[in-house]
């Protein structure tokens, strides 16, 4: 019993591989004719009647398969998905969206992704789709389009998770700190190079179009991230409404309903930015030297009028 | 297949027979778990197939869908074993990598997309994962949706009506007051701080307000005609920022109206005055406000309070 369970059907095989081939994207004829050798291992006439018949197979079991220009492509598939209008405008977003992702992984992932999905779409799908692409205007890209090749060079130093020498403008200054890139954001239509400072054990978002040198210091790192926290509370309204980030947690309301939250790991600026825009509904409580920070800004903002 | 067509009789010369059998197997244990007396009963009543397969040709055939890709299990029921696919190479798989990188699109999306786009992307996702059973994908999409805990038609509806710019009256679950009905003239949706927003006019107090859909738990009124909303207060504010970037960020109500050695003038028309505020308190000493007089009065007045919660707490 054994050993025939062991056999298999050499047809089975065959025709599964068509399908597999096939359900990837177009087929080449001259890729596809290479399932069919002869016993010899060799392309012969027969193995034109070989594909021919194995074509049939599938169609007659309900695959739809068109040939032209010496390519394959499949039409209907049975484990084809159904996509409708709404599914599309979403796939479409996603197209989109390669305009905006560097070289690199990220960028071949999502390729992958709607190749995936595109090889899935029925006969129906395909023709709604063509009518949608026609009238597609997505415009994801004007403003990272310009900055396109240091988001590449930039995501690479994030994969190498090499030590670099950064610098950069910040309110009128050049600024220089070492530091292990971690990833490229997009924070509220600007795109920033985040990285970590094992001196300051700060996260800095750096806006790309302020950086202006970076040097690659050293070609791997062990560096542990510990970034230091800091405490606010929230007061009034704004502690029973107040979305947590995922970098941060709430420790609850003291007596006078004031909600504790601790952060970690958020750009010091663009903390101190958000903590502005809820005015007298936040305290920074700590570290003493951001409080410090926070009350050193409202008071130069005060000197302004 | 010409002479298929024509006679709808199968031929061996015309195709394979065994591979069609072992498609048709694969379809039937893909469909639902059979035992080998159900295939055979399937096979036998097939208007092609037309005849049984022994228990060891059907063995061959499950070894041979192996070897094709196919994780076939089986258990048994009554005592008799039944037999289905697992899973199997025309799969639509995901990787861990690529959720990543989806997860990542959508957040750059939730940056430079509206929230109807933002939505779509975030419905389709979920679709996705129910389909191709990929609970990793639908726990990456809850992890990072800023729709998690509002209803699907809600949102789908707000879309349109704010499109439509229709006078709605829904059920608002205040954090200060509870439940509470407002009727608005429905303005747009947005996005601020992770959060979905809706925009409008408050038709009681007229003046232009905003809504965490969350809160919203019910629309209890759609009326097609609106009332008249021009005349409520729209604010005008010119302020000047200093040592910004080159390409300062602007939303769509703000105009650059003056451009200085180290600063710009910025103009901004809107009928949201609160977020205005919001927004000048973020630049902190880079934004000053130039006019009008009383706008400026009260920036000064919220810095003042600021700096008293540090002093007394």
């Amino acid at each position: 019993m054994g050993k025939i369970s062991e056999k298999y059907n050499d047809s089975c095989l065959k025709i599964f591989a068509l399908l597999l081939m096939l359900s990837k994207g177009d087929a080449e004829y001259s890729e596809v004719i290479k399932l069919f050798p002869n016993s010899d291992g060799k392309i012969t006439q027969k193995s034109n009647v070989t594909l021919n018949k194995y074509m049939n197979t599938i169609k007659i079991f309900g695959v739809e398969v068109q040939k032209s220009k010496n390519k394959y492509t499949l039409l209907k598939m049975p484990f084809s998905i159904q996509f409708n209008e709404k599914d599309l405008y979403a796939v479409n977003i996603i197209q989109a969206s390669l305009n905006l992702l560097p070289k690199g992984k990220n960028k071949n992932n999502i390729e992958k992704i709607l190749s995936n999905l595109q090889n899935r779409y029925d006969i129906k799908t395909k023709q709604l789709n063509a009518v949608i692409e026609a009238n597609k205007n997505y415009d994801l890209s004007l403003y990272c389009k310009k900055y396109e090749n240091q988001i590449a060079e930039y995501e690479q130093y994030c994969q190498d998770s090499s030590k670099i020498e950064l610098i950069y403008a910040h309110n009128g200054e050049n600024l220089k700190i070492i530091c292990i890139p971690q990833e490229i954001k997009y924070l509220d239509k600007i795109v920033c190079l985040s990285v970590y400072s094992s001196l300051h054990r700060q996260i800095y978002d750096i806006p790309v179009e302020n950086i202006i040198k970076i040097k690659k210091l050293a070609e791997h790192t062990l560096v542990k991230k510990i970034c230091t926290t800091v405490v606010f509370k929230l007061k009034g309204s704004l502690a029973d409404r107040y979305k947590l980030r995922e970098w941060e947690q709430a420790e609850g309301k003291d007596e006078n309903g004031y909600l504790t939250i601790v952060n970690s790991g958020e750009d010091f600026n663009t903390l101190a930015s958000r903590l502005l825009r809820y005015d007298d509904k936040c305290e920074v409580i700590s570290p003493e030297s951001f409080r410090e920070k926070m009350i050193s800004i409202i008071d130069e903002t005060i000197k302004n009028y | 297949m010409k002479e298929f067509k024509k006679s709808n009789t199968i031929t061996y010369n015309l195709m394979s027979f065994t591979g069609f059998k072992s498609l048709m197997l694969f379809t039937l244990l893909l469909e639902e778990a059979r035992s080998y007396q159900e295939i055979c009963e399937f096979f036998r009543n097939h208007e092609y197939i037309k005849e049984e397969i022994s228990i060891d040709t059907f063995r061959v055939y499950l070894t041979s869908l192996k070897r094709c890709g196919c994780e076939i299990e089986k258990y048994r029921e009554d005592g008799v074993i039944k037999y289905f696919i697992a899973s199997h190479p025309f799969e639509f798989r995901m990787s861990k990598e690529q959720i990543r990188s989806i997860m990542k699109v959508y957040r750059i999306i939730m940056q430079t997309m509206d929230v109807k786009g933002l939505f779509a992307l975030d419905v389709f996702i979920r679709k996705l994962a129910d389909k191709i059973q990929n609970a990793d994908l639908l726990t990456a999409i809850c992890k990072n949706s800023i729709f998690n805990r509002i209803e699907e038609e809600l949102v789908e509806k707000l879309i349109d009506y704010t499109q439509k710019k229709y006078q709605i009256t829904f059920i608002y679950n205040s954090p200060k007051r509870e439940k509470v009905e407002i009727e608005i003239v429905a303005d747009k949706l947005g996005i601020s701080n992770g959060k979905v927003y809706l925009f409008g006019t408050n038709v009681k107090y007229q003046e232009y307000s905003y809504f965490q859909l969350q809160r919203i738990t019910d629309i209890i009124q759609v009326k097609t005609n609106t009332i008249d909303v021009s005349n409520i207060p729209i604010y005008n504010i010119k302020y000047e920022l200093n040592g910004l970037t080159p390409d300062v960020k602007l939303s769509d109500d703000e105009k650059i109206i003056e451009i200085n050695d180290n600063s710009v003038v910025v103009e901004v028309t809107s009928p949201n005055k609160f977020m205005i505020k919001q927004k000048i308190l973020s630049y902190g000493p880079l934004c000053k406000v130039l006019e009008p007089a009383d706008f400026r009065e009260e920036i000064i007045e919220t810095l003042k309070k600021m700096r008293e919660g540090y002093i007394h707490g």
